[in-house]
């Protein structure tokens, strides 16, 4: 190939070649207008500049292997580090939450104190299998006596496969019957959480024949919630009727079988009970009962009461929730629903206005003869004992 | 010693743009040049030596590619120099077995170069060279009217075979169509649509070569000959035709 030197400098030659093509090269004492044929040309990657071939080899070559790093962390944590399963173990008032991974080796436990803040359980993340920690939980309960061999022991366990649940399950009981414990393990479904507690055992009552009964299973939580019926008795003891009716003479029949409208509100409760039928079972109506009689009326502080009607605090109970103060108040109706032989009802605009009245009003207006006799709603069949 | 350190490398910087920059660094450096071609030649070079032609061209080479990346440049150029020495050595060495002209011939009173004839007639090829660099100068100031350079035709000519291909059916479309070249002419500005519509190739691939499709297009018009005469090749339809 021959080269035609088209332009000369100290360091370079430009030179054009037959094919028109134009290019640089060492200046080997060339003249303007030479003819060459065996130059010495500058390297084609040295006119290149900017991202060579090179550098986007290397940036590839980075970005490849950050790639494949990360793919591979990734598919160690979800082997390894990713909890599946989680086993909750209740021990008295602690919490033992055991997550484990795909292997099913336990990657962490929780041990949570009653207060909820306090960690029981220090584990330093070491791949112990299920048997292990939840031996190493159980024995360590057994040495603090935390738990005795006839208590029960609460295992929740919750799983995304079933069949992984069903071998954890057995692997559980496994290790509690090696154990001698009386363990509950209870499959949760998938989309439940094991409860942040452990479920408390209901108290049991005084009663001598619930007490001989000592393996009845523990109620439901949600039978524990449900306010019993009605829902004043319980916040409220009874109270006998003589109190919210001093002003009448006691020989008066139909000043006690009328009921008044403010005590419609609270239902049935109020009333005495007229048999020695026992109270519904529950806990906190046993505990104000001190006494088998209920206290007797206090007279009303009439030296202290001004001449006038009696002040409605006196005969108006309270609805559930209210404040002392707001006795009266409308709002304070709205809250509660009277009920009637078992039946609640709305009260209308003139019965609510009716029963912010006080009682004495309420008296005078209507004559003894026009207050219907109402039935008396049925008493439970375990009603407190007053 | 950072300022100077920085002064070199903002003046190798400028020096990649701008080739009269790039000429100054090398007169300044070139000390520098010749005690690397020294330590090659385990002697002074002189004026006359192709190896210090080619540190020079090595020390210009390390300007136009030098990044920060690479380290201090002036070990960068001496690793280069010293690089293209090494080319140029094993180069030589390769043509080892030819024979000098100025050998001594078989009488050893004559040299070689006496005993053979001489085919070429100096005077015509002085005279050659002397019409082709006439005609190099009004092609440069020519193509200076379009604001390009050779140098622009160095760095903006093809590289690729096949950009250089379609180059090439452009120029010869435009050599079969005068009216192109006097447009051309007359308006100083390549006619690229006109071109890429009746080459019937891409208009972004000769906007790349735009300053390479003018220095050639003038070759193409009349008054450069001996330049014609040299791509003839080119003009005639490309090595394939």
């Amino acid at each position: 190939m021959k080269y035609l030197v088209m332009e000369c400098s100290p360091a370079y030659a430009v030179l054009m070649d037959e094919e028109s093509r134009v290019v640089r090269a060492a200046n080997l004492h060339y003249t303007v207008g030479q003819t060459v044929t065996d130059p010495i040309l500058m390297d084609a990657q040295t006119v290149r500049s900017g991202i060579t071939r090179k550098t986007v080899i290397r940036i590839a070559a980075a970005a490849a292997c950050l790639l494949l790093l990360s793919a591979a962390g990734f598919g160690f944590y979800l082997r390894n580090r990713r909890p599946q399963e989680s086993v909750v173990v209740f021990v008295e008032q602690t919490r033992y939450k055991m997550a484990m991974n795909r292997n099913g080796e336990v990657i962490q436990i929780e041990g949570e104190a009653a207060d909820g803040k306090t960690t029981v359980v220090h584990y330093d993340g070491q791949h112990l299998t299920l048997s292990s920690a939840l031996n190493t939980v159980l024995q360590e309960s057994i040495e603090q006596g935390s738990i005795s061999e006839a208590e029960p022991v609460q295992i929740y366990l919750a799983a995304e496969n079933e069949k992984a649940c069903d071998s954890v399950k057995s692997e559980i009981e496994q290790e509690a019957a090696k154990l001698r414990l009386n363990a509950d393990v209870q499959v949760l479904p998938p989309n439940e959480q094991p409860p942040a507690r452990a479920e408390e055992p209901p108290k049991q009552p005084d009663d001598p024949m619930q007490k001989d009964d000592p393996k009845e299973p523990p109620q439901p939580p949600a039978e524990q919630q449900d306010p019993p019926q009605p829902p004043t008795e319980q916040q409220n003891p009874p109270q006998p009727p003589q109190q919210q009716d001093p002003p009448l003479p006691p020989d008066d029949p139909k000043a006690e079988t009328p009921p008044d409208p403010g005590k419609v509100t609270d239902g049935p409760g109020i009333l005495p009970p007229e048999n020695d039928e026992k109270p519904e079972p529950h806990t906190e109506l046993q505990e104000p009962s001190g006494d088998d009689k209920p206290a007797p009326p206090e007279p009303p502080a009439e030296p202290e009461n001004p001449p006038g009607p009696p002040a409605p605090k006196s005969t108006v109970l309270p609805p559930v929730g209210a404040e002392p103060g707001l006795i009266g108040e409308a709002p304070a109706l709205n809250g509660s629903e009277p009920v009637l032989n078992g039946e609640s009802r709305s009260l209308t605009g003139s019965e609510a206005e009716a029963a912010l009245l006080p009682e004495q009003a309420m008296i005078e207006t209507l004559p003894p003869d026009a207050l219907p006799n109402l039935p008396e709603p049925p008493l439970p069949a375990d009603g407190p004992v007053l | 010693m950072d300022q100077d350190v920085q002064q070199l490398v903002s003046r190798v910087k400028a020096a990649k743009t701008d080739s009269n920059a790039a000429n100054a660094l090398i007169a300044d450096y070139m000390p520098f040049i010749r005690s690397e071609t020294a330590k090659y030649l385990k002697r002074q070079p002189e004026p006359e030596d192709d190896e210090l032609s080619i540190a020079m061209f090595a020390f210009y080479e390390a300007i136009c590619s030098y990044s920060r990346l690479r380290g201090a440049f002036l070990k960068y150029a001496a690793l280069q120099i010293r690089s293209r020495l090494i080319d140029y050595y094993r180069r030589e060495k390769r043509n080892h077995i030819q024979i000098s002209l100025n050998t001594p011939a078989e009488d050893e009173q004559t040299e070689l170069m006496d005993t053979l004839a001489d085919p070429h007639d100096e005077y015509s090829e002085h005279e050659l060279r002397e019409a082709t660099q006439a005609e190099i100068r009004e092609l440069t100031e020519q193509m200076e009217s379009f604001g390009v350079s050779i140098t622009d035709l160095a760095e903006n000519a093809p590289k690729q075979g096949r950009t250089l291909e379609i180059c090439k059916q452009a120029v010869c479309y435009a050599r079969r169509h005068p009216d192109i070249l006097d447009s051309f002419l007359r308006t100083k500005r390549v006619p690229l649509a006109q071109l890429a519509e009746g080459a019937d190739v891409e208009r972004k691939s000769l906007e790349r070569h735009r300053k390479y499709l003018v220095g050639v297009l003038l070759i193409c018009t009349n008054g450069y000959e001996i330049l014609r005469g040299h791509i003839a090749q080119v003009l005639k339809g490309g090595a394939g035709a």
